[in-house]
């Protein structure tokens, strides 16, 4: 089952560069029925689990490890498999207008990167998980070179390739490194090999995996691909890189940072949880200062996944759980956000936010759509953006608790918690200068109604995020268990560091900024 | 479950109450939704009548669930309650929280006036909209509001009041921001939504601390009242003015001032009045803003744990009552000057609160919902008929050629200046009465906002009604509204009347304090056993009355002599309307009283806000880091010339590699599948 998901979408790559001409209507309609079956299969195996695939691959050259090729079917890896094969249909509706003819190169390459997604996302082995983790970069800047924004897409192409790709090459050393001295590279054996390393050895492991993910999240300040890289991509292409491709990031954190290096994780938390509250307070400010509807997108998941990685970092249950929701609820809020703007982009050519004005006049059900989309992406209860951040911000409080006593758990989770005010802020801005006032601007006056395909595939996803408001059972139900076995490590080290030199965490937020932006700066030089 | 589950029944159809206006907010969605672009838009008699009716049916069966309840035997101490355990909404750590329903005395209370109020306000509502091409749309938000205020007092446990909690917030904003091709009016609508949003993140932290105060006495972690209530009552001797409670206290306070328009997030309040005047009189006036109430009363056992944030509380209420009350006298918006004098009444209820008495704060709830919603409704009437003329100076007379109004609007004015039988008379006297026991200070500036109160109010009824006609509008062609606006402003013109008696109780039962009593009573013994000198507490013993009659009356007296003292005063000045200033704008710096408070979040919060933001935009994040990122992947590019052809994006080979990572990654899974057919 789980070999037949991963199999499904490099199928369907296939059957879309032979199946179909050059008319982009019939790629697309194609596209869209393999589309929406493979992902009615992801659905399936999130809902009822599947048993893992395991069994010995080859031995790594130069190691005496054996690699397996391994497929988890747990609450995590199936939901994550479902988040970037269900936003498939929406992806390919959203670029269908401004695409026309060339969909059905878009749709091989949309495919194959769902693909590469579902692979990493699934796989129980660090080396799979690797590969499926690189090759994704291939299919996403092909679709960035190809039918990027024309003036940008060079420079974004360029920043996003190497900038992830020079992330993430510490982390195959280091991967080398933990398969030379273990006898397996399986995930759930790596734990077993890190504990038999050297403390800078393991410390060095650490911070080469912990660098990979931060510029895949990204973390701030590792962050300055994304901005530009959103605002070039095609609409739909954004709709999976942001809605699930960027989720690598933090899903490494949970599956492959803090279980395998729990001592390491407990005694550097406060640096994560520190850039988690930089990024979510700097990047929901950068977004209120943004003219380009794409970018503010960008600086808005910096935001909302700087709180991801928070939670993580707190180790509680809460926030291990809340992690996992608001990555799916972001998926969703943020995939129907991007497809709404891409529809914006089609009809107009534009995306500037002061570019419309009185578009609920021209276009109702896109306005009605725009403000649920908005809605929930700050969180509103009901919403499963609201169930994640409950649960992480009070992760947070929990864990700062145990650690830092009252004030600091409240200074840090008002500061992780912001998000919710200026989130509302530049959501609702965003809302107000598109779609109200009486006097359309340029792009305002040549918007027209949103059609009925697109906004079915906006619509379900916000049916998606409201029945996950309300039942977010269905993912922790299957997930709990496996989330909180992967913090258990963790916390326990933590206790254990807590007790010896007290508070942990937080040196204190305001001046800790600037040095780490300066290093930064010091680094890439 | 707790020996608490004995006190309450399990009723499934509880959960109609809530259902049947989000069934009307669907309808009446969908209509709007699918009309928007038909010549004629939805059927405007269809809208309206579900509308109506849904919260209608909610008012009904609350009137049947609270006579069910009254059959609800309860064991000594407990409270009785109507419960619904709903279904299992999401795990927060250890705590399995349930979307579940609670109905006890406190709920049945608030819901009586949510949804006969509100039932009132909706058919109101069908007339003054009638003319607009958005009723449908006014219509489903408006039923959308009242589930959110069902579901906050409703709620079981503190995240499901949270879920109303956001949901008013987000029908305010859709309501403030209705007409929303004016960005003066969406300017409103975010402002009411950021602020409030402020507020609801100290709402959360509060609940986390709360938490945070259950696991310190060892107990079980719950966000249930009922099991909340336990806990702390309890555990009140360990908890007392405990670091922990204080904080969650003042945390949920803060959630309340947002909410409640106290000090310091009352801003958004006057601004809101932007919306259509039913949405003041429904949400900003009678339901929406007294949910800060209901959470203190709801958290009593909580609050009265905390003695500095009842200190707290009563001290922001009183500068809360007394700037909005001096705010109130300076504006010619006649909508501005309600919109002032609910931020001055529900300083009067948190004052209640803060004395340790949450029945006098409810009842004052109860009172004033009545009255300010004649008034908001009655001015509604007014400026439907001077077609969308809301300046007082060009108003009057109205007296003869508006009679029904100008009678609800004379009973509510009565209530509200709290002369001798009307509503706000009993509630009024009974805070200030509350408020001299617990310090003399207390009354005195209670006192004198009750007297601004009688004077602003005075000097509305005198330019709208009482002096010679000055508007723009012939007299001839004025008359009172037709009977869905009318109607209701009357029924609830006789509220202001006679809801006060009820304090006294028909047929022997005083309703408030002993209806209340199982779920605040014990609290407030609590507070009063824990705050009140030697003496005062043996004053307690025969307490509500009895003794002390002669103090009580003197007090009575004396305020009621400020308020017609301070009336008439008013009348004598304004009968006739003098046009002093009559230049001065609607909106200038006299009519926004929140001006010197929007000034100070507008310089030390939003602009640097967005000053920070473009800073760190523009400076660090497009001028120190990207260029540092630019010149490594320049070196890069620089030798890999291979990769430059790709750069270009040359099709030919970027597909060539595609193409090759294809067939790689094919390899893997047709080598996995092959194998996998072995095993």
């Amino acid at each position: 089952m789980l070999s037949l998901l991963l199999a499904a979408p490099f199928v369907a790559a296939l059957v879309c560069v032979l199946g179909s001409g050059r008319d982009g209507f019939a790629a697309t309609r194609l596209a869209l029925v393999m589309s929406v079956v493979i992902a009615g299969l992801a659905g399936v195996v999130a809902i009822n689990g599947a048993t893992p695939v395991d069994m010995p691959w080859f031995t790594l050259w130069g190691t005496g490890a054996t690699v397996h090729f391994s497929l988890l079917g747990d609450g995590i890896s199936a939901w994550m498999a479902l988040l970037a094969l269900g936003l498939g249909p929406a992806a390919i509706l959203a670029s269908r207008v401004s695409l026309g003819d060339k969909m059905r190169e878009f749709c091989a390459g949309l495919f194959a990167l769902q693909g590469c997604l579902v692979g990493a996302f699934l796989a129980g082995d660090v080396v799979q998980f690797y590969f499926f983790f690189e090759a994704g970069l291939l299919p996403m800047a092909v679709l960035l070179a190809m039918f990027g924004d024309p003036e940008h897409r060079r420079q974004a192409t360029m920043q996003f390739f190497l900038y992830t790709m020079l992330g993430s090459i510490l982390m195959l050393v280091a991967i080398w490194y933990l398969a030379a001295h273990g006898q397996s590279t399986l995930i759930s054996d790596l734990p077993a090999t890190v504990a038999g390393l050297s403390p800078t050895a393991r410390t060095a492991c650490f911070a080469a995996f912990a660098l990979a993910f931060a510029v895949k999240t990204p973390l701030m300040p590792f962050h300055s691909w994304q901005a530009p890289v959103y605002a070039a991509c095609p609409a739909g292409a954004a709709v999976v890189l942001a809605g699930a491709m960027a989720k690598l990031g933090t899903y490494g954190f949970l599956r492959l940072v803090v279980p395998v290096f729990p001592e390491a994780s407990a005694q550097y938390a406060w640096v994560f949880i520190l850039l988690g509250v930089i990024g979510v307070v700097l990047g929901a400010l950068m977004a209120l200062a943004q003219r380009d509807l794409k970018r503010m997108l960008a600086f808005s998941s910096l935001s909302h996944l700087g709180l991801v990685v928070i939670g993580i970092f707190t180790f509680e249950n809460a926030g291990l759980d809340g992690a996992v929701v608001q990555m799916v609820a972001h998926g969703l809020s943020v995939g129907a956000l991007f497809l709404l703007i891409g529809v914006l982009e089609g009809r107009t050519g534009l995306r500037d936010i002061d570019a419309f004005g009185a578009v609920a006049g021209r276009a109702p059900v896109y306005a009605v759509l725009f403000v649920c989309a908005a809605l929930a992406a700050v969180a509103l209860p009901g919403t499963a953006g609201f169930v994640g951040e409950v649960m992480l911000l009070y992760g947070t409080f929990s864990g700062l608790m145990a650690c830092c006593g009252l004030t600091g758990a409240i200074v840090v989770t008002l500061l992780a918690g912001s998000s919710l005010i200026f989130g509302a802020g530049y959501v609702l801005r965003a809302t107000q200068r598109l779609l109200y006032g009486n006097k359309p601007e340029p792009g305002g006056a040549r918007m027209s109604e949103i059609t009925g395909a697109e906004g079915t595939a906006v619509g379900v996803l916000l049916v998606a995020t409201l029945v996950l408001g309300l039942l977010p059972s269905l993912i922790t139900g299957r997930s709990a268990e496996t989330t909180h076995a992967l913090g258990a490590g963790a916390r326990a080290a933590r206790v254990v560091a807590c007790g010896t030199d007290g508070c942990c965490v937080l040196p204190g937020p305001g001046p800790a900024e600037p040095v780490v932006m300066v290093k930064e700066a010091d680094d890439a030089e | 479950m707790g020996p608490s589950m004995l006190s309450s029944e399990s009723v499934a159809w509880l959960w109609l109450i809530p259902l049947l206006p989000l069934l009307g907010f669907v309808v009446n969605g969908v209509m709007a939704l699918t009309g928007a672009r038909s010549k004629a838009g939805p059927s405007r008699g269809f809208a309206s009548f579900i509308a109506v009716l849904m919260p209608a049916l909610s008012f009904a069966l609350t009137i049947a669930a609270a006579i069910k309840l009254a059959g609800v035997r309860a064991p000594l101490g407990q409270a009785a309650a109507l419960d619904h355990q709903g279904f299992s909404w999401f795990s927060l750590g250890s705590i399995d929280l349930h979307f579940g329903l609670h109905f006890d005395a406190l709920t049945s209370l608030m819901l009586l006036f949510v949804t006969g109020i509100g039932s009132l306000i909706v058919l109101y509502s069908s007339g003054y909209m009638a003319a607009d091409r958005g009723l449908a749309r006014f219509m489903s938000y408006l039923n959308l509001f009242l589930f959110s205020m069902i579901m906050l007092v409703m709620g079981d446990n503190i995240l499901v009041t949270f879920l109303g909690w956001e949901g008013v917030g987000l029908c305010s904003y859709l309501l403030i921001g209705f007409w929303h091709t004016d960005h003066a009016n969406n300017d409103a609508a975010r402002k009411a939504f950021i602020v409030n949003r402020i507020g609801d993140l100290g709402f959360l932290l509060g609940v986390f601390a709360l938490l945070a105060a259950v696991s310190s006495v060892d107990a079980e972690l719950t966000l249930d009242y009922v099991g909340l209530a336990e806990v702390f009552r309890g555990n009140a001797a360990a908890l007392q003015g405990s670091a922990l409670v204080t904080a969650a206290t003042v945390l949920l306070f803060i959630g309340c001032t947002g909410k409640s328009a106290q000090i310091p997030l009352m801003v958004w309040l006057p601004d809101a009045m932007a919306g259509p005047t039913p949405v003041s009189a429904l949400i900003h006036a009678a339901t929406m803003v007294t949910s800060g109430v209901f959470l203190l009363a709801r958290l009593s056992d909580v609050f009265v744990l905390a003695p500095g944030t009842m200190d707290l509380i009563t001290w922001i209420a009183l500068a809360t009552m007394l700037w909005a009350a001096i705010a109130a006298l300076f504006q010619w918006d006649i909508k501005k000057v309600l919109a002032y004098s609910t931020v001055s009444q529900l300083g009067f209820m948190f004052l209640a609160a803060g004395v340790g008495r949450f029945d006098v704060a409810l009842f004052h709830v109860f009172t004033h919902a009545f009255f300010k919603a004649t008034l908001f409704l009655g001015a509604g009437s007014v400026i439907h008929e001077l077609h969308h003329e809301q300046d007082m100076r060009k108003m009057g007379g109205l007296r003869k050629v508006m009679p029904v109004t100008f009678a609800s609007m004379v009973f509510a004015w009565w209530a509200i200046c709290g002369l001798p039988g009307g509503a706000g008379f009993f509630s009024k006297d009974l805070i200030l009465e509350y408020a001299f026991e617990a310090n003399p200070v207390l009354w005195v500036i209670a006192v004198a906002a009750a007297a601004l109160t009688a004077f602003y109010m005075t000097r509305l009824m005198c330019y709208t009604f009482w002096s010679k006609p000055r508007s723009d509008t012939p007299v001839a062609k004025i008359h009172d509204p037709d009977w869905r606006m009318s109607a209701p402003v009357f029924v609830l013109g006789l509220g202001s009347l006679f809801s006060g008696l009820l304090w006294f109780g028909v047929l022997d039962i005083a309703f408030f304090s002993e209806y209340l009593a199982p779920v605040v009573g014990r609290s407030q013994a609590q507070f009063a056993a824990l705050h009140e000198t030697a003496q005062a507490v043996a004053e307690g013993a025969a307490d509500d009355g009895h003794h002390g009659l002669g103090k009580m009356i003197a007090l009575m007296a004396v305020s009621v002599a400020v308020a017609a003292a301070a009336a008439s005063a008013a009348y004598f000045k304004f009968r006739s309307a003098p046009n002093s200033d009559s230049d001065a704008p609607v909106s200038g710096f006299g009519a926004a009283w929140t001006w010197g408070f929007d000034r100070v979040y507008e310089t030390c919060l939003v602009k640097p806000t967005m000053v920070i933001g473009r800073f760190v935009d523009r400076v660090i994040d497009q001028g120190a880091i990207a260029p540092a990122v630019r010149s490594v992947g320049g070196m890069v590019d620089y030798l890999g010339a291979g990769y430059r052809s790709f750069q270009r994006g040359q099709l030919r080979v970027s597909l060539a590699i595609s193409v090759l990572c294809l067939t790689l990654i094919l390899g893997v899974v047709l080598m996995d599948l092959l194998l996998g057919g072995v095993h």
